[in-house]
């Protein structure tokens, strides 16, 4: 017998087989772990001394907003060390952490419009979503916080999806993905290949580079399908979490990689991240919180 | 709960829904398309996007460059030009930067380099924002900035097809040197 949709689990329970704490705690941390990295050479990539030339878009009050480091480079210094403790504060959890969540957003699009050659994509996905989860609250059990956080898991997976689909259309679009060359290119590009793990011998093993090339391929052709609709989800993530750890490794992307691999968390069931960051972060809580044994 | 209470947390759930459907349809019509954009669509899909939500998902698409290249950059000091220094070294932003800055001249190289007269002609590239950016990326990382003289060169390698003798055939582009006497 068919079951009726029930209207009440819009509020009254969560759809996300879960991830949203550890996901959560992923984005927040990826995006300290990455501005801690870059404190020595801030000054390189903000400020009036910075490598980077200034590129300006369209005026209007939005946009003078995000461009601000492009305009005032004076106040770099400002915003990279709010971005900085705004995003450790996002780590832990306590009564009013969505205002530092926002601040990491904010202070992180500035950042990156103001030195955008110097990151690439992988920035850009954890600042989205950093965005969807900013009034994530998976603890709470009043009706508009499940639905914020249905929603928010929502928005993960479809910013998944929309990556996947978006970069499987363009490499289809082109000549070396359908022909299987692409890694073969990528590797001799001196920026794209890690020479600590990629000898000459691989550069050459035109087999074994094609058959990696149509992996890579199908694997982000079929992403959007298998995190859907499959019964598959755990091994299809498992198998791209080796996807882009050999992203990282041979075409020395760490970042980019790890960005992913972020994305990935908020597939990780509620239960288990909940007891694995209890047990790291527990000094962070201030105040008590029902948490149901399962969700 | 009352029917009051539900129709609100409904109308609450549906709102969000439509936000986010409308959200997810202009930044994914943004996502599959290219600069330039055209179509009412198409604008409304860059002025929300860009910049809250910009997003840019071409990775290593459609096609990757067939060749590797670097940028490097010398500067005159009182009429002598000292070595040329290739503009990656060093710092870890100065090697992301270059990466960036040398694709994006290279690019504009293969679009816009031409012969006129038995002569290269390089007027379309400095006129280009590539050009520009690289070239006060060099200047700032001249040391002293006290140069009379800039000049940018970009060292080709190409990649040789699949399949084919292994060699690769290197290239190096001198481009005009910048004075600042002579910027306009």
């Amino acid at each position: 017998m068919m079951r009726r949709p029930d209207p009440n689990r819009l509020w009254s329970s969560t759809w996300y087989p879960g991830g949203l704490t550890l996901g959560t705690f992923g984005v927040f941390g990826w995006l300290f772990v990455h501005a801690a990295c870059l404190v020595p050479d801030r000054a390189l990539l903000w400020g009036s001394g910075a490598l980077v030339a200034p590129v300006a878009y369209a005026d209007g009050l939005v946009n003078n907003f995000f461009f601000l480091l492009v305009y005032n480079p004076a106040w770099a210094e400002s915003i990279f060390f709010l971005h900085l403790t705004s995003a450790l504060a996002a780590l832990f959890r306590f009564r009013g952490v969505e205002a530092f969540r926002l601040a990491s957003w904010l202070s992180g699009l500035m950042l990156y419009f103001a030195a955008y050659p110097a990151f690439n994509s992988g920035f850009l996905l954890v600042l989205l979503l950093a965005l969807y989860t900013v009034v994530v609250s998976p603890e709470s059990r009043t009706w508009w916080r499940i639905l914020l956080n249905n929603a928010a898991w929502l928005a993960v997976l479809a910013q998944l999806v929309l990556v996947y689909a978006a970069a499987s259309w363009f490499k289809l679009s082109g000549t070396m993905w359908p022909q299987g060359t692409a890694l073969y290119y990528s590797l001799h590009i001196d920026y794209l290949c890690n020479p600590f793990f990629v000898g000459a011998g691989l550069k050459k093993s035109l087999p074994l580079l094609s058959a990696l090339s149509y992996a890579a391929l199908a694997y982000q052709v079929l992403f959007p399908l298998m995190i859907l609709f499959s019964r598959w989800r755990a091994v299809w993530l498992l198998a791209g979490v080796g996807f882009h750890l050999g992203v990282a490794v041979l075409l020395d992307l760490p970042d980019f990689a790890t960005a992913m691999l972020c994305a990935y968390l908020f597939f990780v069931p509620e239960t288990f991240a909940r007891r694995l960051l209890r047990k790291t972060i527990r000094s962070g809580q201030t105040h008590k919180t029902h948490i149901p044994p399962a969700l | 709960m009352d029917s009051r209470q539900a129709i609100l947390r409904t109308s609450a759930a549906l709102v969000l829904t439509g936000a986010l459907c409308l959200h997810f349809l202009l930044t994914g019509y943004f996502s599959f398309t290219n600069y330039p954009r055209h179509g009412r669509l198409a604008a409304a899909s860059e002025y929300y996007t860009v910049p809250a939500f910009y997003q840019n998902w071409s990775l290593f698409a459609p096609d990757l460059p067939a060749y590797d290249v670097q940028l490097e950059y010398r500067s005159a000091h009182q009429g002598n030009w000292r070595p040329w220094t290739d503009a990656g070294q060093g710092t870890f932003p100065a090697e992301r930067i270059e990466q960036s800055y040398s694709a994006a001249l290279g690019r504009e190289v293969l679009l816009n380099l031409y012969r006129s007269g038995d002569k290269t002609q390089f007027d379309r590239i400095v006129e280009s924002a590539a050009y520009r950016q690289a070239t006060l990326f060099a200047a700032r990382l001249d040391d002293e900035l006290t140069g009379d003289s800039l000049q940018l060169r970009l060292k080709f390698r190409f990649t040789p097809e699949p399949g084919k003798a292994y060699t690769f055939q290197l290239s190096e582009l001198e481009f005009p040197p910048f004075s600042h006497d002579a910027a306009p």
